[in-house]
């Protein structure tokens, strides 16, 4: 059966290979945006791991104020936390490029809670970096100082503080441009300049950040937390995810818009194809009736039709899908992701595929083609043969 | 074996195609229905085959009562029972010989072994040995005339009906067909709709005359 | 809210849908029209057109079983997103649609299968006997089919506007009654125990009630009894979470097997009520114990296991 139904297909070359070819199309399209939005959401996932339990900001009316550092001791009192850091980070905006830089402060002697940051900062010449005040920098920056050299930037940058006055830092070091890092406008320095940069007093932080011995403790904590520091915004590390989740679980109506679109041409062009079914196929059934065989016997004969187009366009649709990702690392598509301070724009994909994601897809477009090509062979097949052979 | 009683077919457009007919084939053997077209010879071979119901009337067939005879039931029974010859052949151009005639034995899940004893038994008797990994489209029509017949005959039916088998076949072929067809009328009922004159001058033939659908 | 799995489901449960309304055309010309004494042109076309029908509602039956499945999933998909959810529980009983429409799919799924197996029976007369019966069956179902989606529509749109729900908190609490449906659960046991020995009584009426009796005391004694032995922690009560791979899927056995064998069972009931006295009816009822006597054993095999691993009951 397998076989006739091949030999079939091959007869009918110029009906089936648009048709095929359409269908890889599809598949190949909708499988990328799919994969790419789940991988991307675990690479998130995967580096809010990183993160500290709890954070704790100064809000006050809904806004964001600097944060006290003497408050730690506080918080240390309360049992079941296994250590508490300031952290200072924020947004400085020179005027050219229409540049975002993300400064962060890290401590350079101290235990800094982002493993990413961490891992830097080990590689880093400490005694050249602590001569002079320095920084360093991701890749992208680099790139964007390199034009700009003609004004002095090829060496240190000047940023103007809170008071007008200018402070320079050297760079000291480039991030690798294979590092996994939140963004590639990235400058890391002192901690203590980053407070002079981004205008914060010396006991003032943007946040602080909590790690707890036991984590199913952190709600009891963050209950204690929000019974001393009312006013405060306490995030637990769990919501954080939740809401990167949220995020992605499809970047709202584009996506949305895009997959719709393209599963109605996939079903258009389904129906167009089977309704389609020319003299010639719709004979071929009538002789087959003549010769003894059954309804169902036809029945089989499409489906297997059916089934080898759809398997074989899904697998190749769905593999092209996982090479464009690996290998073009998404190119054209992932534009649709960057461009917000949410993803570094060198990102490199690593494909996450769950089984489930696999399986969804590959009903959605076999099933839905099997079901569409079977009713339409079934209406030809149940039509009256005496008139078709005569 | 075949009877036929008070059989009568109106078409939906008002037509009556068959007009009470009655017929009865007992031995095997060759039957000619012979008329001129729109005498009514179609439509009353494709009721014998199944292709249609009577308006009117019983169709027996071996037994079986098949006017009346649920879909599923009738396809197996015709694959059981009855081989059909074309006029037109209606063989699949693109496949070979030997893969046509596989088409009729494909419902029945036969073994491989078995499949290929059958249809070689088959291909060497009628002498197309050496052609049939040819694709049928490239046979002259006597020889697709034979693949036809030997897919008719591949499931070994008791009824071998034929929708003007001869008339795209120029007089050799003809003789070859007849040969053919004489060559296993003991075992089977052939029942041949035709306006060929050809038939008149075998032996021990029976011929029905069928005129305005009815049967002379 | 939408994501990938809520934008697959109703996809696929639109386009069932569209050819269930098919069907239903089809099924409208049988009512009318169907007559297998006639040998008219109609009557051969509907003869014809039923085939059709069939193949539907072969394959409304195929995407129903998955769409269960994926509602399930889809609704665990989206636990992380309203508070208080831990799995599909918590999502199903934030309104009051949501066991509504799990209901209505696993009813519409029962009659499919009753469809079908009728289907099966008839295909062997060289008559139409049971056609009456297919009729109405299908209309019934359709009842159901618009019923489903009806709840599946609104049971989304209230869920897009709750943002916290109460989770297992109901199905979790240890509150001591042991009473459900206003009856002891050591009734609920007996009965279960009684309806289990029944199954091999031939009776169609007998077989219709402890049948139901069966299905609902195992629906009870799953939530509350045997799923606390499935988790071996006596105030986790829930239907859902064994069907997450946590428990290595092991819900989907439990009701699979539970649900073929009521069908089964049910359908030699209905079967025989109508006097259709086939020599298969005797196989289904035989396949309907294999699959009983199967769940039983799944099921009774979480609590012993624990009393001989712990040497107590929970």
């Amino acid at each position: 059966m397998i076989n006739f139904a091949f030999k079939l297909l091959l007869n009918e070359k110029k009906k089936n290979i648009p048709l095929t070819f359409i269908f890889i199309i599809i598949v190949f399209l909708i499988s990328s945006l799919i994969i790419l939005t789940n991988s991307l959401n675990k690479i998130t996932q995967l580096q809010l791991e990183n993160q500290p339990d709890i954070t704790i900001f100064n809000q006050k009316a809904g806004r964001n104020y600097p944060i006290l550092t003497d408050i730690k001791d506080e918080i240390s009192n309360i049992y079941g936390i296994k250590n508490i850091h300031e952290r200072v980070y924020g947004f400085y905006k020179p005027n050219f490029h229409n540049l975002d830089m993300l400064i962060i402060g890290f401590e350079p002697f101290g235990i800094n809670v982002d493993k990413n940051i961490e891992k830097i900062v080990t590689d880093v010449n400490l005694s050249s970096f602590l001569e002079k005040p320095s920084m360093i920098i991701s890749h992208g920056l680099y790139e964007i100082f390199l034009q700009y050299s003609t004004f002095g930037y090829i060496d240190s940058f000047n940023f103007f503080l809170e008071d007008s006055t200018k402070f320079k830092l050297h760079i000291n070091g480039i991030i690798d441009k294979n590092l996994d890092i939140v963004s590639d406008r990235l400058v890391l320095t002192n901690i203590e300049y980053a407070k002079k940069i981004l205008g914060y007093h010396d006991s003032e932080a943007t946040d602080i950040s909590i790690d707890v011995s036991n984590i199913d403790e952190i709600d009891t904590i963050i209950l204690k937390l929000k019974d001393k520091f009312p006013n405060f915004l306490i995030i637990k590390k769990s919501d954080l995810k939740d809401s990167f989740k949220e995020l992605y679980s499809f970047k709202s109506g584009l996506l949305f818009a895009i997959s719709l679109l393209l599963l109605s041409t996939f079903l258009l062009l389904t129906i167009f194809k089977s309704t389609s079914m020319d003299i010639k196929s719709i004979k071929e059934i009538a002789i087959l009736k003549a010769i003894g065989w059954s309804i169902n016997d036809i029945l089989k004969l499409k489906l297997t039709e059916a089934s080898i187009i759809a398997i074989f366009s899904f697998l190749t649709g769905f593999l092209s899908a996982i090479l464009y990702l690996k290998y073009l690392h998404g190119a054209f598509l992932i534009d649709i992701f960057t461009n917000s301070i949410n993803i570094n724009s060198n990102i490199k994909i690593q494909i996450f595929l769950d089984k489930f994601t696999f399986f969804s897809l590959f009903f959605l477009f076999v099933f839905s083609f099997i079901l569409i090509n079977i009713i339409i062979a079934y209406k030809s097949a149940t039509t009256n043969i005496k008139e078709i052979l005569n | 074996m075949i009877n036929i009683e008070n059989v009568t077919k109106v078409y939906q457009n008002g037509f009556e195609a068959l007009k009470n007919v009655n017929l009865k084939i007992e031995k095997n053997g060759i039957y000619i229905l012979k008329g001129v077209s729109g005498s009514g010879k179609s439509t009353l071979l494709n009721l014998l085959a199944g292709f249609d119901k009577p308006t009117t009337g019983k169709i027996e067939l071996l037994g079986e009562f098949i006017s009346k005879l649920p879909e599923h039931h009738m396809s197996k029974f015709r694959l059981q029972n009855i081989g059909f010859i074309f006029q037109s052949f209606n063989l699949f151009s693109e496949l070979s010989i030997y893969e046509n005639l596989q088409i009729p034995l494909i419902p029945l899940n036969l073994n491989t072994k078995l499949e290929k004893e059958l249809i070689e038994t088959l291909i060497h008797k009628y002498n197309l040995s050496d052609k049939q990994h040819q694709i049928t489209k490239k046979l002259s029509g006597g020889e697709q005339q034979r693949v036809a017949i030997m897919r008719a005959l591949i499931n070994n039916p008791k009824i071998i009906l034929a929708d003007e088998p001869t008339a795209n076949l120029d007089f050799n072929n003809k003789m070859i067909f007849l040969e053919m067809i004489d060559s296993f009328k003991k075992d089977k009922i052939i029942f041949i709709s035709t306006h060929d004159d050809i038939f008149n001058d075998i032996v021990d033939v029976k011929i029905f005359n069928i005129n305005g659908g009815i049967i002379c | 809210m939408l994501n990938f799995y809520i934008e697959l489901l109703f996809f696929i449960e639109i386009l069932t849908f569209i050819i269930s309304i098919w069907a239903l055309f089809i099924n409208f010309k049988l009512y009318f029209n169907f007559n297998f004494n006639s040998f008219s042109e109609t009557q051969f076309k509907l003869e014809q057109q039923s085939y059709l029908q069939k193949t539907i509602i072969y394959l409304t039956l195929l995407s129903s079983l998955a769409l269960i499945i994926f509602f399930i999933f889809a609704l665990d998909s989206l636990s992380f997103k309203i508070k208080g959810a831990m799995c599909a529980s918590g999502i199903i009983n934030s309104n009051d649609f949501g066991n509504l429409t799990l209901i209505a799919k696993l009813i519409s799924f029962f009659l499919l299968s009753f469809w079908i197996s009728i289907d099966y029976f008839e295909k062997e007369h060289k008559y139409y006997p049971y056609i009456k019966i297919k009729i109405y069956t299908f209309f019934l179902l359709f009842i159901f089919l618009i019923l489903e989606k009806f709840f599946l529509i609104n049971f989304f749109l209230e869920l897009f506007d709750t943002s916290i729900v109460k989770c297992c908190s109901v199905i979790y609490s240890n509150s001591g009654t042991n009473l459900f449906l206003g009856v002891d659960f050591k009734i609920w046991f007996i009965i279960f125990i009684i309806s289990f020995l029944s199954s091999c009584l031939k009776n169609s009426y007998i077989t219709l009630v402890f049948e139901t009796l069966f299905l609902i005391s195992s629906l009870i004694l799953i939530t509350n009894f045997f799923s606390s032995y499935i988790y071996e922690l006596p105030t986790h009560k829930c239907p859902y979470c064994m069907l997450k791979h946590e428990y290595s899927y092991i819900g989907y056995f439990i009701f699979l097997t539970l649900f073929t064998s009521s069908i089964f069972n049910f359908i030699y009931a209905i079967l025989g009520m109508f006097a259709l006295k086939d020599e298969k009816l005797s196989k289904i009822k035989r396949v309907s114990i294999f699959f009983k006597i199967l769940f039983v054993l799944l099921v009774i095999y979480f609590p012993i296991s624990y009393y001989i691993k712990n040497g107590v009951w929970l």
